[in-house]
């Protein structure tokens, strides 16, 4: 008998898209460890509306997780960083959406939201381990990066989520599994 | 000089990645909780040699930007002894102390983490799985990133999501390569005997 051929998860899928745009981010110097533009968010962003949290959940400790492996960052401050800023921001991004609705809240709205929870709590967790009372001065630069990377990011899933044809079509398997 | 691509085939011969990441793991109380920052430099010293060895890629010139930028921002708030003044800036003792230890700290675990970690260690259980095929679908990406157009992101992400969501799972080895029973004793060697001298200098030196 044929066996059923298997094709990859929309989770994983998605999972190794951070991991991509992980490794690209990862190749523009910064001058501290933890700034990052965010790209590798995006995915996060897209799989709000496609996922259940659950699957919502493991897809964000893909991101984490395979991002320190690549990075070999998960023994160091770095790992704590990523974890805490991206927690806060996915977990405010899904609820907001959730909570609020699409014609509630775009993407640029949820982007903004995100980026700033997650130099928020990147803020305090290096206000704790590494500047201390100094992280003031790193605060405001960093809440503007935010604001504007959180823009972009957000005006990309926008666009992305009207014309891609991939997205479209995981959107409809998502209502045709819904019960 | 031996080039980077032997380095990596001979780290990936001696050693295995499970044991590379217990032995990370064993490390990182010595580096956390010892108060000496000459030990720290030490072991930091120690880690980025070894990640050279292992053909890790490793920049002296942002581990100094981002050890400069830790310490300047720890020089904001001034406080101890003034050492000297630039202009009206301060430069106190405790101030540069705490900057350099906090510098010298991040950057060793940096160091120790690209150590430990290898991009083929297995982790268990069903998320263990998902993160191994978010793996393999991340290298062909990586195989096949020339192919994409960032002038066009868009149609450049969503024809990559369409064929892969599409395409058949291959089979792929997510094990490591070590063959050579000898190699991989007198890898694991290697990592006890760094384990145990770690550990003996912070506790009769540094603790």
């Amino acid at each position: 008998m044929d066996q059923p051929i298997k094709r990859h998860s929309t989770l994983a899928l998605l999972g190794a898209l951070c991991l991509f745009l992980s490794t690209i981010e990862y190749l523009i110097p910064k001058p501290l460890p933890f700034i990052r533009i965010g790209i590798a968010n995006i995915p996060i962003m897209l799989s709000i509306d496609l996922f259940p949290f659950s699957s919502f959940f493991l897809l964000v400790m893909i991101k984490v997780i395979g991002q320190a492996i690549i990075t070999g960052s998960l023994f160091s401050y770095v790992f704590l960083f990523s974890l805490g800023g991206t927690l806060a921001s996915a977990l405010g991004m899904f609820t907001l959406r959730r909570f609020i609705g699409k014609q509630g809240i775009s993407f640029i709205g949820i982007g903004i939201v995100g980026a700033l929870l997650s130099n928020g709590v990147q803020i305090i967790l290096a206000w704790l381990f590494i500047f201390g009372p100094s992280a003031q001065f790193i605060a405001p630069p960093l809440l503007l990066l935010g604001l504007v990377t959180g823009l972009l990011l957000g005006i990309f899933c926008q666009n992305f989520s009207e014309q891609s044809r991939w997205y479209e079509r995981a959107l409809q398997e998502r209502l045709h599994d819904k019960p | 000089m031996i080039n980077r691509d032997r380095r990596i085939d001979l780290s990936y011969r001696l050693f295995n990645s499970s044991d590379l990441f217990i032995a990370g793991l064993l490390c990182i109380p010595a580096l956390v909780f010892s108060h000496n920052l000459y030990f720290r430099a030490v072991l930091f010293l120690y880690f980025y040699v070894f990640a050279w060895v292992q053909g890790k890629r490793n920049s002296l010139v942002m581990t100094l930007c981002i050890s400069a930028s830790i310490v300047f921002f720890n020089l904001l708030v001034p406080y101890g002894k003034v050492l000297f003044q630039l202009g009206g800036f301060k430069i106190t003792q405790g101030a540069l102390l705490s900057g350099l230890e906090k510098a010298i700290t991040l950057e060793a675990l940096i160091m120790l983490s690209k150590t430990s970690i290898r991009s083929d260690m297995q982790l268990p259980g069903t998320f263990g799985s998902l993160i191994a095929e978010s793996f393999q679908i991340f290298e062909e990406l990586l195989a096949q990133k020339k192919q994409f157009d960032w002038k066009k992101p868009i149609e450049s992400i969503d024809l990559v999501l369409m064929s892969f969501s599409e395409k058949p799972i291959t089979q792929h080895e997510w094990q490591n390569t070590i063959k050579n029973k000898k190699e991989r004793t007198a890898g694991r060697f290697l990592l006890l005997l760094q384990t145990a001298l770690v550990w003996t200098f912070w506790l009769a030196f540094a603790f």
